[in-house]
């Protein structure tokens, strides 16, 4: 920047500016800290909200299918076999030929149904995806009612829920 | 004394200045304090929603096990009397079962006990004292 004179001869008109009191700084820095505070808290509780929203739907989403693909499975199924190793178990028509098999995915952290008919996999399907641990599902059999339990995770959220579906008679 | 070009500039931008009005610093307080309000709201509405998805799949689930429970029983001709068993609440739920009997002579279902052979239950799944899912289905003496 050029400036060959003094700030006074450069803009003459300063001379007679009050400027501001000391009060009136401190009184726009507590404005400003006031507005900056509750625009920083909003940002800082949208992004958790958001984050907890997103997690809560994530586990109420894998309750939600796992919930419908074995109520499907188990409304067609006549006998539940329990499995082993990372299998927890098929369920069964009563002339065997189609089976839905259960098993963890340990890798993706997931439920995985897969269908067979006549003993050939015909499809694979992820019907809960926040499964952290193979503990965290099991199946349990009292006569023809499966009793299935799910806990899904995802961030701090957890939740956990019983289901209880009859299997047909014959 | 002698001003440059850039003095001059300088000169004619700061006798120009005028400031900002009380006007519209409230002004800009007021769009800020409006942007801030409708963020809070949208934070309030996705809280209220995902809230509202979490009670209505539990619910489902346990109006649906409940529901699975008197399918997987036998058939209670009075159910008043010797109730079809009772799925475990999730804590902050509440289960409630209603029966209605069939009524062979008019078609119609009555609460009144009676063996006819159908009965229509419903399953009522409540939290907070508000009703969260409500289902029925038929249970068929065979």
């Amino acid at each position: 920047m050029n400036m060959t004179g003094k700030p006074r001869d450069v803009f003459p008109h300063f001379n007679q500016e009050r400027g501001t009191s000391i009060v009136e700084v401190l009184v726009a820095m507590s404005i400003s800290l006031i507005v900056f505070g509750v625009i920083a808290t909003s940002m800082v509780q949208f992004f958790l909200v958001t984050r907890w929203g997103n997690s809560q739907l994530q586990i109420t989403n894998d309750i939600q299918v796992a919930s419908l693909w074995l109520g499907r499975d188990a409304l067609e199924a006549s006998s539940f076999t329990a499995g082993t190793g990372n299998v927890y178990g098929i369920l069964n028509w009563p002339d065997s030929s189609h089976q839905f098999r259960y098993s963890y995915d340990a890798l993706d952290q997931a439920l995985v149904r897969e269908h067979i008919v006549d003993g050939l996999l015909q499809t694979t399907h992820t019907v809960a995806r926040y499964i952290l641990d193979q503990n965290d599902v099991s199946f349990s059999t009292s006569g023809s009612l499966l009793t299935v339990s799910i806990t899904s995770t995802s961030g701090d959220e957890i939740k956990s829920v019983n289901i209880e579906f009859s299997m047909r008679a014959r | 004394m002698k001003y440059s070009s850039t003095d001059h500039l300088l000169q004619k931008i700061a006798r120009n200045e005028k400031g900002a009005t009380l006007v519209e610093e409230l002004m800009t307080v007021a769009i800020i304090g409006f942007g801030i309000v409708i963020l809070v709201a949208m934070i309030t509405t996705g809280v209220i929603g995902v809230r509202q998805v979490d009670d209505k799949v539990l619910a489902e689930s346990l109006a649906r096990s409940q529901l699975e429970m008197i399918k997987d029983a036998a058939y209670e001709a009075d159910p008043g009397a010797s109730p079809y068993s009772s799925v475990t609440p999730i804590s902050g739920y509440i289960v409630s079962v209603s029966i209605e009997y069939w009524n062979a002579g008019t078609g119609n279902f009555t609460p009144t006990q009676r063996n006819d052979g159908l009965q229509k239950v419903t399953v009522t799944v409540s939290t907070g004292g508000t009703n969260i899912v409500q289902t029925a289905a038929f249970k068929v003496d065979r």
